[in-house]
Formats: structure tokens, C-alpha cells, sequence
């Protein structure tokens, strides 16, 4: 397949410290999203789809499961000759400590030299917490019709909650005249989603200057991008307007999984054009039971429903009780729940046993429940 | 010298014309007959292989490859070593001459592989059928049969619906020290009979001399006449199979086979997470079911959406199933779509068919209906 030069890096070593628990012992890129993926399958997918060859994916919190994942590159097709994906944690370099990744455009310049290996004209950065689709082959076609020398992904947002996110204020062609992070009083709606193409020679100029700057954080958000801003660089932005969900939350998590309910809704995961890429476990298509129900769920194989499940996200290896009752609840792989348990609008972790008769979380409720442990009957 | 890695060379092989499954085999050979859902009949035996250690596997066709071919593909989804182990489909294909599947006998397969047998390396040939469906440890049947000393060792059932059932399979005569007296075909005669699995052990060399010795004695031979032949010169004794297996040999058995596997006590054997059954991943989405949509005692695979209502029936990969539609005991193949308040029944139902109309088919246990491929009802 006929490359189009440009590297992606994926920002992937963040804990993600809001979703609690389940990042314990994982990074948040590796969690698990709707019955099947993990998070990070989605920009790796997106690069598969967009003809990209050469992913660096950049790890530093509990990172032993995201390597073993992310290094097999063959389950997003990206094995082919000169092709692969590219496991990146900090390393002991001549002349350096072992140290860790800084910031985010830190962990770009610890990796220079691998992106000189690949010696590619653009460079995407892209981080592992986001579930979306998007084309960056369109992306990177804006970049060079708009002579661009770095591009950023934007997306408008609800005006109220516009102070949350880096938002970016562009004239009408579409070049951005000013970047606010985190602005009391939005001049815009347009939210940066944290995704950059970047000419690489101007890329590797700045973040040799970043790494020396007394005071720089070495952030693409705080110090990159305001500095390409400040020495006049032509900056665009790239609207998009499809499905996109941070789900660095215990409650944005579970509505991301709810949102898959709705085969109306703008993620569809199972878009022949445009799939999304994971790994296949071995196990029989699910099964429904003579005494099970289902209604309004979205089931993966390997899951056994011998009690009621409704309007929840079941993944693999999940055995559900007879006369157990679910609802509104995210089952991740290998959760068992017991005969005659109840489990309501729930996130519920990998592996964990609702022993026969207990209840977690209640029906209705706005909080989401995040079942960590072990849950005995009367507990 | 023999191969340090593996245990054995294994090879897959087709049935005579007694196994005819209508309708499905015209578009397909067996081994690419979809099973439960999302498989192909292929994924079973040869996960028994590589689960037990063989990682040498030909498999032989009499029919159209091409599906096999797609599925199978360097058979890197199987856990096969992509450095020492090898997975060949081997379509039937004869040195200069036509090829007419009718009359042709798996002995002919073997001839013109015979250097590639040859060359294998391993002291030892496992040779399974396709239309044969179990689970097996082919490293402790191999144990067995080296420790018994004998040429050839042949699996087999007893079962005691021989009268209904495996008309015209291959049945062992066994005497009482378990030795093979001779392969009949069952004519339906006796309810009990001990039922040959066509599952064969035995060294390399004896398979290539059995294959010289049949295309000797007739063109028309297959491996079990030849050793029907040699039953008394052969010490040829019998591995008694005591699990679940499925034999395949009409549209009706096929039937069976996967509606039985939904009860739970004959799924274990397909879920065994310590033996897995390996497939082609379709990378589709877990399966959705839209309001009004529902499952009972069924299997439903991924990359299906459900408006309708399913009850014990296998839907396979990416089916649609329309709102107000009911489908009982039946069989829907991949990519099939069934319109709104359409009714089927003990229905089968290959790839790629839509039935986009409100229609009621109906089948029953002992006459499935079949719907063919890519039709438009």
C-alpha cells in the first residue's frame, strides 16, 4: 500500500487517575470499551484505515499489558513490509539518566530518533483516550492544501462547557489567530481534541528548543503550539463534526458504552468501510439461554446470558446467572454474575465475581457504580 | 532424521459420494460448511491439531477451494508456527489427466502428495475426516497407539441407533482383543454398531505403502478399502471414542448437529477455553439488539442486529433480522438478511440470502428446509 509519509505518535502514558480502579494495575489506553476493544484500538484502527504505516505508540504508566498489546501490529493490519506499530517507552539514552516522559512534547523529543529512522515529512500526534473515527488522510490533505505547518483537529462543544478544553479562535479561512487552554471566557467553541500534524523538520526544531527552555513543561497544549502561534507559523484548524468521546471518566465511560446501544447514533462500530480493529478471543457466538432474556443490548461473543440483560454492554467470557437481573450496566470480560444477582447501572471490572444473590449499584440512579471487587450476597 | 517439533503430520481429507449434503455442498466443499454460527466445519479438526501439538497439516479438497482458501489463508489464526509448521489446502488434482469428483477416491489425493507425505519428516500420520465433528487430544491418541504396538489404529463409537442413523458409514468389526476384523458399510441392519470415525493413526511409511498397494488393486479404492483389504495381514485395532461427535452426511444431520450444540451439556466441548476452536476473526462488532429484538436458547454471533425475535436457532456473523420476525429452530448463515414479520421455521438459510418480504417458510425436524445461496425471496 502506498504510503503517505506521515508518522503517528500516540500519546498513550497517561493513567488516567478518574477512572479509578481501573487503572490500577493498566493504563487507561488498554481499557476495555464496548464488549470487545480497548481504547487505544480506536487511533490505531483510525491509522489503519488511513493508510498510516509507522505508529510509535508511547507508553510510561503500568505499561506491561498496553506493550503486549499494542506490539502485536498485525491485528490492525499494520504488518506489511515497512509497516508496524512501535511500542515507545522512556529509555537510557548516551549521556542521559534514565529518566521518564516529562510532558507530552518531552516524550516526541526522547523519540526523535526513531522518527528520523522512518524519515517521514508529517508527523500526527494523537492521543490514546479518545473513542472516535476519523479519517487523518483528509486530515493531512488540509494540511497541505492550507500550506499548513502544523494542523489541529477541532470540534465545536456545548458553549457552557467550553472552559474545560483548549479552545482555539480561527479567522474564516479556517487559520487559528489565538489558543486559549482552559478559558473562563471562551472566545470560541471550537475545542482542540489533542490531535496534530506537524511538518516534522519544523516539529524537531521546536522540541530541540522546548528541551533546553528554562520553565517549559515540554506540553504540546502549554508550550509547542502557543510558540508556533507566537513566531507566526500557519496554523489551521480541521473541523470535525462525527462521534468523538474523551472517556476519562467513570460516568463518560459508561455513557460512551451506552451510546453504542443506539445503532442510530454516530458510532457505529461495525461500519464495513471503517472498522474498528482489535483482538479476536477465541469463543462460540453468545449465547442466550431457554431461561435468559435480552433486550436492547450489545453482546460479544463468548458471553452466556442465563438471566435478563437489559440495555447493557456484555463483553466476552461474561456468564450471567439464572434469574439475575442487569441493567444498564457495562459487563467488561470474564465477569461473572451469580443466580438471581442484580447489577444496575454498573460499570463492573474485568474479572470480577457478583457472587448469587448480591446487588450492586440502583436502578435509576445518576451515579454510575464502579464494581472493583468481589461482591457477596448482602454486601 | 524426524522433525524435533511435532508430533505428528496431519491431514484433513473429503468423504466419498455417500456424505451429500443438498444444497449446501453444490456451492461448497464440506470442510467450508459454516458450524455454529461463526466457524467452518474446517476449524474444528485441525484446532485438534494444532491443540494437540501437530503443526504440520494438509488439507485435502474435492470441490471448489476458493472459500477454503479465504478462510484458511497462511492459517496463522489456527497457532500454527509461522517458521516450522506449515497449513497446505490441497485441492484434488490429477497429473495430466480431468478431474471428475465423482469418481475419484481420496486415494488419489494421497498419490499425488505422496513425495510431500514422504518428505514430511515424522514417523507419524494422523488422518481425520472432515464430515466427522469431535473434539480430541490427538497427542494421547497417538500415545495409545504406539504403546498398543499396532499398525494402524482406527477411532471409533459405539452406538446403538445404527438402524435410523450413519446408514451407509463405515462400520468396525471388532473381535474381542479390540483388533479390526474388517470396515462394512453400515446397511441399517443392526441397531448396535461399533462406527468407524474415520479417524486414522498410523506410520508414514504404512500409509505409503497402503497407497502404492490400492492404486495397484483398483482406481475406484479408497484408504478404507485397502485397509479393509489388510485387516488380517495388518495388526489394525480400534481407539474407542467415548465422547460427543457429529456426523455430517445429509442436510438433516448438518441440521442436528448444530441445533444439538445448543444445549449446554454438548457446548462444553466448543468452549473449553484450555482447547480452543480457532476461526477466521470477521472484525465485526458484538452483536446489537435494537427494541423489540430478542434471543432465547440460541446462539447469535457478532456483527448481527436484532429487531426480531430469536429462538433456539444459530444466527451466524453480520445476519439482520427484522422487526416483528420470528425465527424458530433454524440455521441463518452469514450475511443473510430476513425482512420485517417475516416467520421461519426449522429453516436453513445460506450466506448472502435476503428474504425481504413478509413470508412464512417452514421446515421440520426430519426435512429442514434449505434456502439457497444468495437468493432474493
Amino acid at each position: 500500500m502506498e504510503q503517505n509519509n506521515m508518522v503517528a505518535m500516540i500519546l498513550a502514558g497517561g493513567r488516567g487517575s478518574r477512572l479509578y480502579q481501573l487503572t490500577d494495575k493498566n493504563a487507561k489506553p488498554a481499557v476495555y470499551f464496548g464488549g470487545k476493544y480497548r481504547i487505544i484500538d480506536f487511533p490505531l484502527s483510525n491509522c489503519a484505515n488511513s493508510n498510516i504505516n509507522v505508529v510509535g505508540v508511547l507508553t510510561q504508566y503500568e505499561p506491561v499489558t498496553l506493550n503486549a498489546y499494542a506490539g502485536q501490529g498485525q491485528r490492525w493490519g499494520l504488518d506489511t513490509a515497512g509497516s508496524g506499530v512501535y511500542v515507545l517507552p522512556p529509555s537510557e539514552k548516551d549521556g542521559t539518566q534514565f529518566g521518564v516522559y516529562k510532558g507530552t512534547a518531552d516524550a516526541i523529543t526522547q523519540n526523535i530518533d526513531f522518527i528520523d529512522n522512518v524519515s517521514p515529512d508529517y508527523v500526527l500526534i494523537l492521543s490514546g483516550d479518545h473513542i472516535y473515527k476519523m479519517d487523518y488522510a483528509d486530515m493531512l490533505a488540509t494540511h497541505k492544501a492550507n500550506k499548513a505547518d502544523c494542523t489541529i483537529a477541532v470540534m465545536p462543544v456545548p458553549w457552557e462547557e467550553a472552559p474545560r478544553f483548549g479552545i482555539m479562535s480561527c479567522d474564516d479561512t479556517g487559520r487559528i489567530v489565538e489558543f486559549e487552554e482552559k478559558p473562563k471566557e471562551p472566545k470560541s467553541n471550537l475545542a482542540s481534541m489533542g490531535i496534530y500534524i506537524f511538518n516534522w523538520k519544523q516539529l524537531r526544531k521546536a522540541l530541540i528548543d522546548d528541551k533546553t527552555a528554562e520553565g517549559s513543561s515540554h506540553d504540546f497544549g502549554k508550550n509547542i503550539i502557543p510558540g508556533f502561534l507566537n513566531g507566526g507559523k500557519r496554523l489551521y484548524s480541521y473541523k470535525f463534526e462525527g462521534y468523538w468521546k474523551d472517556v476519562g471518566t467513570i460516568t463518560s465511560l459508561w455513557e460512551a458504552n451506552m451510546d453504542l446501544l443506539n445503532k442510530n447514533s454516530e458510532l457505529d462500530l461495525d461500519d464495513p468501510n471503517w472498522k474498528v480493529y482489535t483482538e479476536d478471543i477465541p469463543a462460540l457466538p453468545h449465547y442466550v439461554s431457554a431461561t435468559g432474556s435480552v433486550e436492547k443490548c450489545y453482546i460479544n461473543q463468548g458471553a452466556i446470558i442465563n438471566g435478563k440483560a437489559v440495555e447493557s454492554v456484555i463483553s466476552n467470557g461474561v456468564t450471567i446467572g439464572e434469574g439475575a437481573d442487569v441493567y444498564q450496566a457495562v459487563l467488561l470480560p470474564g465477569v461473572q454474575v451469580g443466580d438471581g444477582a442484580k447489577v444496575y447501572n454498573a460499570i463492573v471490572a474485568e474479572g470480577i465475581k457478583i457472587e448469587a444473590g448480591a446487588v450492586v449499584g440502583e436502578k435509576n440512579s445518576k451515579e454510575i457504580e464502579l464494581v472493583y471487587k468481589n461482591v457477596k450476597k448482602g454486601e | 532424521m524426524a522433525k524435533a517439533q511435532g508430533k505428528a503430520l496431519g491431514i484433513v481429507t473429503y468423504n466419498d459420494s455417500r456424505v451429500f449434503v443438498e444444497g449446501l455442498q453444490t456451492q461448497r466443499p464440506i470442510a467450508s460448511f459454516n458450524f455454529l454460527g461463526r466457524y467452518r466445519l474446517i476449524d474444528v479438526p485441525v484446532s485438534n491439531m494444532t491443540n494437540s501439538g501437530i503443526d504440520d497439516i494438509q488439507v485435502y479438497v474435492n470441490g471448489n477451494p476458493r472459500s477454503l482458501f479465504d478462510h484458511v489463508g497462511d492459517g496463522r489464526m489456527y497457532n500454527i508456527n509461522s517458521k516450522h509448521g506449515s497449513l497446505s489446502i490441497v485441492p484434488l488434482y490429477k497429473t495430466g489427466g480431468l478431474v471428475n469428483g465423482m469418481y475419484t477416491s481420496d486415494i488419489d489425493s494421497y498419490f499425488e502428495n505422496i513425495d510431500k507425505i514422504e518428505e514430511s519428516g515424522y514417523e507419524y500420520v494422523i488422518i481425520a475426516p472432515i464430515n466427522t465433528i469431535y473434539t480430541a487430544n490427538y497427542s494421547e491418541l497417538l500415545d495409545k497407539h504406539v504403546a498398543s504396538g499396532a499398525d494402524i489404529s482406527i477411532l471409533y463409537a459405539k452406538v446403538n441407533n445404527a438402524k435410523e442413523k450413519y446408514l451407509s458409514a463405515d462400520t468396525l468389526t471388532l473381535n474381542k482383543q479390540g483388533g479390526v476384523s474388517s470396515i462394512d458399510m453400515n446397511l441399517g441392519k443392526l441397531k448396535t454398531r461399533d462406527l468407524s470415525l474415520q479417524t486414522y493413526i498410523m506410520k508414514v511409511e504404512t500409509l505409503v505403502s497402503l497407497i502404492h498397494d490400492a492404486r495397484a488393486t483398483s482406481t475406484m479404492y479408497w484408504l478404507k478399502d485397502i485397509l479393509n483389504d489388510k485387516a488380517e495381514e495388518l495388526d489394525i485395532r480400534g481407539i474407542k471414542f467415548t465422547g460427543k461427535f457429529y456426523y455430517i452426511d445429509s442436510l438433516k444431520s448438518y441440521y442436528e448437529a448444530n441445533l444439538s450444540i445448543l444445549d449446554v451439556a454438548n457446548m462444553k466441548d466448543f468452549s473449553d477455553a484450555s482447547w480452543p476452536i480457532y476461526t477466521l476473526s470477521s472484525d465485526s462488532a458484538p452483536a446489537i439488539y435494537l427494541p423489540g429484538g430478542s434471543a432465547t436458547g440460541s446462539f447469535v454471533s457478532n456483527g448481527s442486529q436484532i429487531a426480531g425475535e430469536v429462538l433456539n436457532s444459530i444466527i451466524g456473523r453480520g445476519v439482520k433480522i427484522g422487526k416483528g420476525a420470528q425465527v424458530t429452530n433454524c440455521i441463518i448463515m452469514p450475511d443473510v438478511e430476513i425482512g420485517p414479520n417475516a416467520i421461519l421455521t426449522g429453516v436453513v438459510v445460506d450466506k448472502h440470502t435476503k428474504i425481504l418480504h413478509k413470508k412464512e417458510l417452514a421446515g421440520d425436524i426430519d426435512q429442514p428446509l434449505y434456502i439457497g445461496r444468495r437468493e432474493k425471496i
